[in-house]
């Protein structure tokens, strides 16, 4: 892949293709967590692909491709759901905190269609602090300062989220 | 379930994960690029029209007043042993009313203009524009044993002295005021007839209207059977932006008139999406790059209304003969690339009309730039291009101008 991006640097288009086919389907899936639905997806994951294109020149080989290509997506994600007002990151702290529970949810029983589908439910705040801590590995220092709200209400926000899924998979069973 | 080990078993079913990927996504991809490429050309483009017009507007305002000064008045009164400069009008001429001068008149042949400007000034004022002090940084040049002579000259002509009495001597510094005279005769001749080499290039502007001909058509693969050739253009194109080349030359037949013939090479580039059929296989809906090489003929009529001995200004209008020389479709998609050169199209017949600056660096060369529009005529006859799409089209053309004399 890097080689790929080395060719993309130099303007060669068949390397552009290439570097979408290899990364597309797995950028998907990313845009597809953040979004909830399709259309969506595929809207940041076009807009996400001309930013890497363009500014692909700043990937200067410190670290793996796909990493550097990830944060792009998920910049461009959040960038879309600030657009739409979609992260209203202003929730009281002391209720998400009261809902937490211990209970056991057998995660691995799942499988990733269902996970998604539930993910999908979820509103877009806690879906968003969700994916960026679990999934993506931020801290709830670095989502305050991408989201631009406290580490209390991304801790907050998160909490929600986990809860708010074990019930959905409690459910399901 | 602890809350870690919730959160790993979820990173782990999530991570590395796939989905499918719409086709639309990625054509909608490379109109993206394309269209950031576009406006980054744009930006380019201005900014270095923008460039050139400073460097225009620059050398215009900072061109070394050195040449105005070998016409001042008074030294070509301290400086007229020769018998050229015996020809021109002295100051006190310039000076005295009508039927005052001593001298007989003389032909204003080559006389410098800045000459004629200070001699409608009152006599004092000539007077002290030659005082000794101003003039010591002129004739510092030249021998400073010489220098009392001008000042002694000036000071009669302050106090009606006759001017014969000036006993002026011949100096070196006679070959920089004959320099001057030869550029300006050499000026004013370019300035009238003769004829001129320019070698030019020409920028297209980019803009088009929507293409909505091909937008509802539905997808059929073309037969293997099909001649070889590009089938099925998607509507999403991206086009280069449009560039020409060419020498032309130039005759001016009258003081305003000139007639210009030229050769142009230009070059009109896009890149789109189809199929390609060779002999017995088929590319569908491959990338494709699309390179026409034109050559043309073009003939233009310029009529100046402003034309000075540093400035040009006209209209002009003409026509244009072009021909496709070479149409090569360069095909991607396959393990090596496919050229497919297209064969078979008419001449491209065009008209246009625009409004030109030119700017004399010397007599002998100058810069121009001559924006225009120009007119396609029955372009849905040609293979697919900007022209095509839009056959009214502006450019501008800018180069150097080699003015080579009668």
């Amino acid at each position: 892949m890097e080689q790929l991006a080395a060719a993309c640097k130099e303007g060669d288009t068949r390397a552009q293709k290439q570097l979408f086919d290899a990364l597309s389907p797995k950028m998907m899936a990313l845009c597809l967590r953040y979004m909830g639905s399709r259309e969506e997806a595929e809207d940041v994951l076009q807009e996400g692909f001309i930013t890497l294109f363009t500014k692909i020149d700043s990937y200067q080989g410190a670290g793996s491709f796909e990493g550097w290509a990830r944060r792009i997506f998920v910049n461009t994600a959040l960038m879309h759901l600030r657009r739409t007002d979609a992260l209203g990151l202003s929730d009281d702290i002391e209720q998400a905190q009261g809902l937490f529970t211990q209970e056991a949810t057998p995660v691995q029983k799942m499988g990733y269609r269902d996970l998604m589908r539930m993910i999908a439910t979820l509103p877009a705040d806690a879906r968003t602090v969700f994916n960026m801590y679990v999934v993506e590995g931020y801290s709830h220092k670095e989502i305050a300062k991408e989201l631009g709200c406290t580490e209390a209400t991304s801790r907050s926000k998160l909490q929600r989220a986990r809860l708010r899924l074990q019930e959905m998979m409690k459910q399901e069973q | 379930m602890k809350e870690n080990e919730f959160d790993i078993q979820v990173r782990n079913l999530l991570q590395g994960a796939q989905e499918s990927v719409s086709p639309s996504v990625w054509e909608g991809v490379q109109a993206g690029l394309a269209r950031k490429r576009r406006v980054v050309a744009f930006w380019r483009w201005t900014v270095a029209v923008a460039a050139a017009a400073a460097i225009l507007v620059g050398v215009v305002l900072l061109w070394p007043a050195d040449q105005q000064e070998h016409s001042n008045p008074t030294i070509i009164l301290a400086e007229a042993p020769s018998e050229n400069l015996m020809e021109l009008p002295t100051v006190q001429e310039e000076l005295l009313p009508a039927g005052e001068s001593a001298a007989p008149a003389t032909p204003q042949v080559n006389r410098p203009v800045r000459l004629a400007q200070v001699a409608k000034k009152p006599a004092t004022s000539v007077a002290q524009e030659t005082t000794p002090a101003q003039e010591a940084a002129p004739m510092q040049e030249t021998a400073p044993a010489q220098e009392a002579a001008p000042v002694r000259e000036v000071a009669p002509v302050q106090d009606e002295a006759p001017v014969e009495e000036a006993k002026p001597q011949p100096k070196e510094s006679d070959q920089a005021l004959f320099n001057q005279l030869a550029y300006e005769e050499q000026s004013q001749n370019n300035a009238g007839k003769g004829w001129s080499l320019a070698v030019s290039g020409n920028l297209e502007d980019k803009r088009r209207n929507t293409v909505s001909s091909y937008s509802a058509t539905r997808y059929s693969a073309p037969p293997l059977s099909a001649t070889e050739g590009i089938y099925n253009e998607n509507p999403e194109v991206s086009f280069s932006l449009p560039f020409s080349v060419g020498v032309g030359l130039d005759w001016r037949f009258a003081k305003h008139w000139a007639v210009g013939l030229g050769l142009r090479y230009t070059n009109l580039s896009r890149t789109f999406v189809g199929d390609y059929v060779g002999n017995g296989f088929r590319l569908p809906q491959t990338d494709i790059d699309n390179h026409q090489h034109w050559l043309g003929i073009p003939i233009n009529v310029y009529y100046a209304f402003v034309n000075t001995n540093r400035w040009r200004v006209h209209v002009f209008t003409g026509g244009s003969m072009e021909f496709l020389v070479d149409n090569d479709y360069l095909v991607h998609g396959s393990q090596k690339d496919i050229h497919y050169h297209q064969k078979g199209t008419r001449p491209q017949f065009s008209a246009g009309l625009g409004l030109g600056v030119e700017f004399k660096i010397t007599p002998w060369l100058g810069v121009y730039l001559d924006p225009s529009f120009r007119y396609y005529f029955r372009p849905d006859l040609q293979p697919r291009s900007l022209r095509t799409i839009q056959p009214l089209r502006f450019d501008i053309e800018a180069g150097l101008r080699f003015n080579l004399g009668k």
